[in-house]
């Protein structure tokens, strides 16, 4: 997907990582129907930031980078109010960290934190 | 960040999350906040000469490198004592509050390149008058609070 918008990739990863906080908030607050939207939001973010870096031809591997360390630090926000509750969830973020230092090529294959935490906050709130 | 916005966002995660804290609760949460920034004394020299601490006064520990470590040494504390999760979330937010506010190599030592999430001005003058905004909103936040 390539969109081309005058926008800074860079700058649309550093927001999903802002966002992330209110994830964490409502997840705090068992505010789950509003945790899941911004969360989804956050998920849109992270496809939009590759999209428009290569719609303006300036993705590079310092923009991949950018997009894993946004990746990883929102993901260590939105799980740390469930490190009260389920302190194990800790040891996925540090996995993930982990898996991101061994990969060398450009193609990276993580656990999907946040989509799995998605779609539990969407069946928290249908159930 | 600068060290006393670490010192306050240690206080401010401190009344949050205690709700009658100890003289000793506070000093553990700063030292869990601020801990990271040990590794600009090796540096201090060079950031005097430059007149900042940039990406390269930040050791390894001072990167993702250093987080995963220290969340394997809380997450083995958190089994012991409770209050390792608090101490946990002080240390993690160190790094994030770095990583929003200035550039930094986040997968060093494995990976050189330099991420900027250009959200903060990049001139010394710039970060100054940022650093001054941001500390003073936070002791303000925790002047309201008190």
């Amino acid at each position: 997907m390539k969109i081309d918008l005058p926008i800074d990739p860079n700058k649309i990863s550093g927001l999903s990582v802002l966002l992330s906080f209110p994830v964490a908030y409502f997840i705090l607050k068992n505010m789950f129907l509003l945790a899941a939207s911004v969360l989804f939001l956050i998920l849109i973010l992270d496809l939009l930031d590759g999209a428009i870096a290569r719609g303006r031809k300036i993705n590079s591997y310092q923009g991949q980078i950018v997009d894993w360390a946004a990746d990883r630090i929102s993901e260590a926000i939105i799980f740390m109010p469930l490190f009260t509750y389920y302190k194990f969830s800790i040891l996925l973020v540090i996995l993930n960290i982990l898996v991101n230092f061994a990969v060398i090529k450009k193609k990276l294959v993580v656990i999907p934190l946040r989509h799995l935490l998605l779609i539990w906050l969407i069946y928290v709130v249908l159930v | 960040m600068n060290l006393i916005f670490h010192i306050l966002l240690g206080v401010l995660l401190t009344m949050l999350l205690f709700p009658t804290p100890s003289i000793l609760i506070y000093l553990l949460m700063i030292v869990a906040s601020t801990v990271t920034d040990i590794d600009h004394v090796k540096f201090f020299k060079n950031a005097v000469k430059t007149k900042r601490f940039g990406v390269q006064s930040r050791s390894r520990f001072h990167e993702l490198y250093g987080l995963v470590i220290g969340l394997i040494i809380l997450f083995l504390l958190s089994i012991l004592t409770e209050i390792a999760v608090p101490l946990t979330i002080a240390f993690i937010l160190h790094y994030i509050a770095d990583y929003l506010t200035r550039p930094t190599r986040p997968f060093y030592p494995f990976k050189k390149e330099t991420c900027h999430f250009n959200l903060y001005p990049k001139s010394l003058k710039g970060i100054i008058i940022f650093d001054i905004i941001i500390t003073g909103g936070l002791a303000w936040l925790i002047f309201l609070m008190m």
